[in-house]
């Protein structure tokens, strides 16, 4: 057991003391710590695979492991057997927590598990990760093995693309811009990796901030990614990762946290696959949001693409875009609700609560028809004028009569009114900011209504035509 | 005022030599009619072109006697002329006719056409004039004759013999003008005009070879299909039998024995022949229940739904399950299906069970499975089966109309493993037969498991398809047809003065419309949507259409809804009277394409895209008369504003969807039970292809209502936000119309579909006079 490994094993043993040792002092223990790793491999049953054969693979493994990392890797390589070997090689994408033993949780922070599939002809290899400070399992990755005297080497590659560092997050910074920085550091950072070629993070790689509460014992309460948040590796510097902090929150890093908390950055890695994302309301009982529409921006082009509208259940499919982030924006008619960036392919379903505002958006319809009804009435009103001011032009004034009669029934301003005061009893939200914005909406429509549809218009109107029409008769003695 | 004058003879003549000049028309007949005396020797033999005579003119006048006259070119002057001086008078007429003989002596029978027109009309007694006429018609029929042209030749020797039965050769005329049209009319199996023209030949000449000869032939052919059909009958091939005997009755109607074999073979067999002008389709998509008239109207014959709509009801639709009793319990939360036990499949052994309707309700709210509907799987049903054939759903809350919601036929699960070859197994009366005698007609024949048949009800119904409505009307009057489906609105006024005849209105009416294509630029505008409204003078168009009849229920409509017949119709009950529709405003109409136009190209400039602008637009309408009558108005309505509108009929039968080619697609829909149809037809992934975020709001506050006072005042609501988006351009509302002949019974008063009561069906068998022909 090296040094590294008792150190790490003490900072374990005393759970509360990591968050109160001096910030130097703990850097140096997480940079100088290795990470604790156990790769289980599972061999199918073929021809190919004989018990030697396995035995001499977990070798060959961890005599690569120990040639290409070296000391960042506190390694141990075994061979899944049993049921064990069934559920990797059987199930491998749908692993949970409870499928890896609990001594191994305790005495590892990487549990790599590995199916080697002999399939038909060409074998697979297939490695997923369980980070056990954040309870994660990677994203599987999978590498064809057309020989199998390249097995050991496609296992060890495999291994090492599951592989997800694990960084803890120093702080982070606002620019006058907005724009927000993290700064990380990586586990194992102050170990070399024996092979100079292999990196374990390479820029504009990504980083998922989670939130890890723990008991008195050390054991975690709670973890939780810290949503809609993601870091994309800006620079390595030798002491921090500097990312870019992309994230749909306002403060995401800088809510007041209490207790024992530690804040984690997992490296992620996400399939070209989509997600779905559920639009769910903020508020009990968490209704479904039907009908939102959601639209993806992408960085060079002004205007955002319409993606769909979510369906009844509130879902909508998420593809994947140009950008490994996309940014998706939720309007509901003409308001903007969230601004989320979502990685299509981390989850296949991603849960997002945002505001009910449904209130605001049946103000919204309603008043949007009435303006365009006032609109039209307007258009009429002027037109029908026009009409008759030019058959009065014309000296045909007895031809107006059917005219003027059409401008008198047309919706006066009154009207309007009634309809917009019954509207506005009507249409309140218990949710104060959006009766403001409800509130503000009438009031915008009735500024509109009061400049419109004057009625003396009309009675001028009136007036010409009965002028005209008396001009028209020969003059009484 | 006249004047009478005394002048000499030869003075008069020879006031009448400058009367070249007003001879202008080149055809006598087309002149002012005159006539000329011509004098006699003493006077020279002078022409007097005189005003025309009064007829008849004296047959032995005496010498001296006189009459009064007026010469053409001075007519304001009378004279005196005695009949002494008088050689003869040629009457205008008898210049006419002579001058007719002449052109049929020249072959041109065109211009003699006119000459005989105008003699017939005008100098009907002109001595000689019958005689001309035949000659005229015997020339012509021998042109005609040696033009090929043997119909028309059949048509003038016809008329010959009318003017003169004795005119010599005329039979043999007869014969070798009939002779090609009998063979060609039997070669196209137009039995019917054969037997015609037979007759017709037969009444001028009893014996004619040519008419011997083909009847013998075809009472023959006719006794060979009479022995087959009473061979069928016999061996209990009731289809086969029924066949030969529709064959004997179009070779020989007459045939002795011919009559009785139909009537016995009607009763065991009955077969109704339904003559539709929207016939059955092959492509049903998921909106075919509301947009497709022919789906719904057969649908009825091959399927039974879960439940069925029988018509409005005070709170929504009435609805039965045909496949036992149908019940709620815990104030509509539980749903309860007693099945009968005899519903059978119309392939294998099965019948219906509590599992089949079960695993059918399971799918219709699994969003994995066709035909999912959301809002039933909103309800989260947990269904529950007892004894085989209960079937009992709880909803976790209640749903007005769960009735609607269930319109669904069951299919047989366990027809896993029927070759493709077996057709499909069905709960309804009727198979429809994979072929036809004529690609014009579909044949349904009875399934012979059919849970509900009635003893006596049709074994076989045939749709016969017209493409217009002269011929359908041409086939009910013949006997041909028992019934005619969706007559047109236009002639309905003339059809109920056929006596005899019954004319029914459908019990609910059907919701025209122009859907937008929302994911074109212009059609995908509002503010172009609302114009395309105000362009369309809809109170003309359905003037238009009406054709002069008059019904309170077929009007201009404001929304996607039926107003019903009256302010209390129940089916009206989604429908907000207090939204007028908007006037006809064509300048208003062109004020905001202008103004829509311009928002979209600032729309695009902003997003850096290019769109389409153009005025011209594709309206795609199905295949029936007023779709078709009606988007020819709407396009010559459109034009005026400045739209170009580009027809596209749908082949027959085709259920209209929007796709990318289409700008506006004209739409008749079964808006039956609005709370229920409105979200498939108009919401998410509805007809138009979108839905505002405001529709989409009132459509899901629509499904949270759970009781009827609600659901009214949100589907109101519903109302006014799809009228302010113009989701659709709303038309008018029309009821429609079938027609059947006094031979039919047990079509109901009012059905809403076509064959609503087709177990009730019975078509008396009459002897139709129109057969015998």
């Amino acid at each position: 057991m090296s040094i590294r490994t008792i150190l790490q094993a003490a900072v374990l043993a005393l759970p509360g003391i990591a968050v109160l040792v001096s910030s130097a002092r703990s850097q140096s223990i997480w940079e100088l710590t290795p990470y604790r790793v156990k790769v289980v491999v599972a061999l199918e049953s073929a021809g190919e695979t004989t018990p030697e054969l396995g035995e001499e693979l977990v070798e060959a493994v961890r005599d690569h492991i120990g040639a290409f990392i070296g000391a960042a890797w506190d390694a141990q390589t075994t061979l899944a057997d049993g049921a064990r070997a069934q559920t990797i090689l059987g199930n491998l994408d749908g692993l949970t927590k409870e499928d890896i033993p609990f001594e191994e949780r305790r005495d590892f922070d990487k549990i790599i598990s590995v199916a080697v599939g002999s399939g038909s002809g060409q074998g697979t290899v297939r490695a997923r990760e369980f980070d056990v400070q954040t309870e994660r399992f990677s994203t599987p990755a999978e590498l064809p093995l057309p020989q199998w005297n390249k097995l050991s080497s496609a296992v060890f590659q495999a291994v090492f693309q599951a592989f997800a560092p694990l960084a803890r997050i120093q702080k982070s910074e606002k620019a006058d811009d907005g724009t927000r920085t993290a700064f990380l550091r990586l586990r194992a950072a102050g170990l070399p990796i024996r092979d100079p070629a292999l990196r374990f993070v390479h820029e504009a790689d990504l980083f998922l901030p989670i939130v890890r509460f723990n008991d008195r014992e050390g054991n975690p309460k709670r973890i939780i990614p810290i949503e809609w948040t993601y870091f994309v590796v800006k620079e390595i510097a030798p002491d921090f990762v500097v990312c870019d902090v992309v994230t749909g929150l306002r403060s995401p890093l800088t809510g007041r946290r209490r207790g024992r908390v530690e804040l984690y950055a997992l490296f992620v890695k996400a399939p070209p696959a989509p997600t779905t994302l559920v639009l769910q309301g903020e508020k009990e009982p968490h209704d479904r949001l039907s009908g939102y529409e959601v639209y993806a921006k992408t960085p060079d082009v002004k205007m955002p693409e319409l993606l769909g509208r979510t369906n009844l259940a509130g879902e909508l499919v998420v593809p994947p875009g140009k950008e490994r982030i996309r940014e998706v924006l939720i309007k509901n008619g003409s308001s903007l609700l969230a601004r989320l960036p979502i990685l299509p392919g981390l989850a296949p379903e991603q849960v997002a609560y945002i505001p009910n505002d449904d209130s605001r958006l049946e103000a919204e319809g309603f008043l949007k028809g009435l303006q365009e009804e006032l609109i039209d009435v307007v258009v009429r009103r002027e037109i029908l004028k026009a009409r008759i001011r030019k058959r009065l032009a014309g000296d045909t004034p007895e031809d107006v009569d059917e005219l003027l009669d059409r401008l008198r029934k047309l919706p006066t301003r009154d009207e309007f009114s009634l309809q917009l005061n019954k509207a506005k009893n009507r249409l309140i939200s218990d949710n104060p900011a959006l009766q403001q914005q409800i509130d503000a909406m009438f009031q915008k429509t009735e500024v509109l209504l009061g400049g419109q549809l004057d009625p003396e218009e009309i009675n001028q109107v009136s007036l010409e035509v009965s002028r005209a029409k008396q001009g028209a008769k020969p003059a009484t003695p | 005022m006249n004047r009478t004058v005394r002048i000499s003879i030869l003075a008069l003549a020879a006031l009448a030599a400058g009367a070249g000049a007003l001879r202008a028309a080149d055809r006598l007949f087309e002149r002012e009619p005159f006539d000329i005396i011509v004098l006699n020797a003493q006077n020279e033999n002078k022409r007097l072109e005189v005003e025309t005579l009064e007829r008849p003119l004296p047959e032995n006048p005496r010498p001296s006697q006189k009459f009064k006259v007026r010469l053409r070119e001075n007519p304001e002057a009378e004279y005196e002329v005695e009949w002494r001086h008088i050689d003869h008078i040629e009457l205008f007429e008898e210049r006419v006719l002579a001058e007719a003989v002449k052109v049929v002596e020249a072959g041109d029978f065109e211009e003699a056409y006119e000459y005989f027109v105008f003699l017939r009309e005008e100098y009907p007694k002109t001595p000689g004039l019958e005689k001309g006429l035949e000659e005229y018609m015997y020339r012509e029929a021998i042109s005609f004759f040696r033009e090929g042209k043997h119909a028309a030749a059949m048509a003038r020797l016809l008329e010959t013999h009318r003017l003169n039965p004795d005119r010599e050769g005329l039979d043999k005329a007869l014969s070798m003008a009939a002779e090609p049209l009998i063979d060609g009319y039997l070669k196209e199996g137009d039995y019917g005009s054969a037997r015609r023209l037979m007759e017709t030949a037969a009444a001028c000449y009893p014996r004619l070879d040519v008419v011997e000869k083909h009847e013998a032939s075809l009472k023959n052919r006719a006794g060979e299909y009479l022995a087959k059909a009473k061979a069928a009958l016999d061996a209990q091939d009731y289809h086969e039998a029924d066949a030969a005997i529709r064959e004997v009755v179009r070779v020989w109607p007459a045939l002795p024995g011919a009559d009785e074999l139909r009537r016995t073979i009607q009763e065991r067999y009955p077969r109704i022949v339904v003559g539709v002008t929207s016939p059955a389709g092959a492509s049903p998509s998921r909106f075919a229940y509301w947009d497709n008239w022919a789906y719904r109207r057969t649908m009825r014959l091959t399927e039974r739904t879960l439940m069925e709509y029988l018509g409005p009801a005070a709170e929504g639709g009435e609805y039965a399950c045909p496949f036992g009793d149908f019940s709620t319990a815990d104030l509509g939360r539980r749903l309860s299906f007693d099945l009968a036990r005899d519903v059978r499949w119309s392939e294998g052994l099965q019948t219906l069970t509590g599992s089949d309707v079960a695993r059918r309700l399971h799918q219709l709210g699994d969003p994995r499975c066709p035909g999912f509907n959301p809002v039933w799987g909103e309800l989260s049903p947990k269904i529950t089966v007892e004894d085989v054939f209960r079937v009992h759903v709880d909803l976790a809350r209640r749903h007005v109309c769960p009735g609607g919601l269930l319109r669904i036929r069951i299919p047989d699960y366990r027809d896993a493993l029927r070759s493709p070859e077996e057709p499909d197994p069905t709960l309804g009366p009727f198979r429809q037969l994979p072929v036809s005698d004529s690609p014009s007609q579909a044949v349904f024949q009875a399934n012979d498991r059919y849970f509900a048949a009635v003893a006596g009800q049709p074994q076989e119904i045939v749709e016969r398809s017209f493409t217009g409505a002269k011929a359908a009307i041409g086939a009910l009057k013949s006997g041909e047809v028992a019934l005619l489906d969706r007559v047109s609105p236009w002639d309905v006024p003339k059809l109920r003065e056929v006596g005899g005849w019954t004319v029914r209105t459908y019990k609910v009416p059907l919701v025209h419309c122009l859907v937008p294509n929302y994911n074109k630029p212009l059609t995908g505008h509002r503010g172009f949507r609302r114009a395309l409204e105000y362009a369309i003078n809809r109170e003309a168009i359905l003037t238009y259409l009406l054709g002069g009849g008059e019904d309170p229920g077929n009007r201009v409509i404001s929304g996607p809804f039926p107003p019903g017949s009256t302010r209390d119709d129940p089916i009206g009950y989604a429908y907000d009277p207090n939204i007028e529709p908007r006037g006809f405003d064509p300048t208003l109409s062109i004020a905001l394409i202008e103004v829509s136009i311009g928002e979209i190209l600032k729309q695009a400039k902003k997003q850096e895209i290019e769109v389409d602008t153009s005025p011209n637009l594709t309206l795609a309408h199905p295949a029936d008369e007023v779709a078709r009558a009606a988007c020819a108005k709407i396009q010559e309505n459109l034009k005026w504003v400045g739209l170009n509108i580009t027809l596209k009929e749908l082949p027959p039968g085709e259920t209209p969807v929007m796709d990318e080619s289409i700008d506006l697609l004209y739409a008749e829909l079964a808006v039956w039970e609005p709370v229920v149809d409105v979200e498939p037809l108009l919401g998410m992934h509805g007809i138009n292809g979108g839905v505002t975020p405001y529709l989409s709001l009132a459509l899901k506050q629509l499904r949270a209502s759970s009781d009827w006072r609600r659901v009214g005042t949100r589907l109101r609501q519903v109302h006014r936000i799809i009228y302010d988006d113009v989701a659709v351009v709303p038309l008018w509302q029309l009821y429609e119309y079938f027609v059947h002949t006094p031979a039919l019974s047990g079509v109901g008063e009012s059905p809403v579909t076509l064959y609503e009561n087709v177990e009730q069906w019975r078509l008396e068998v009459r002897e139709s006079a129109e057969e015998k022909k």
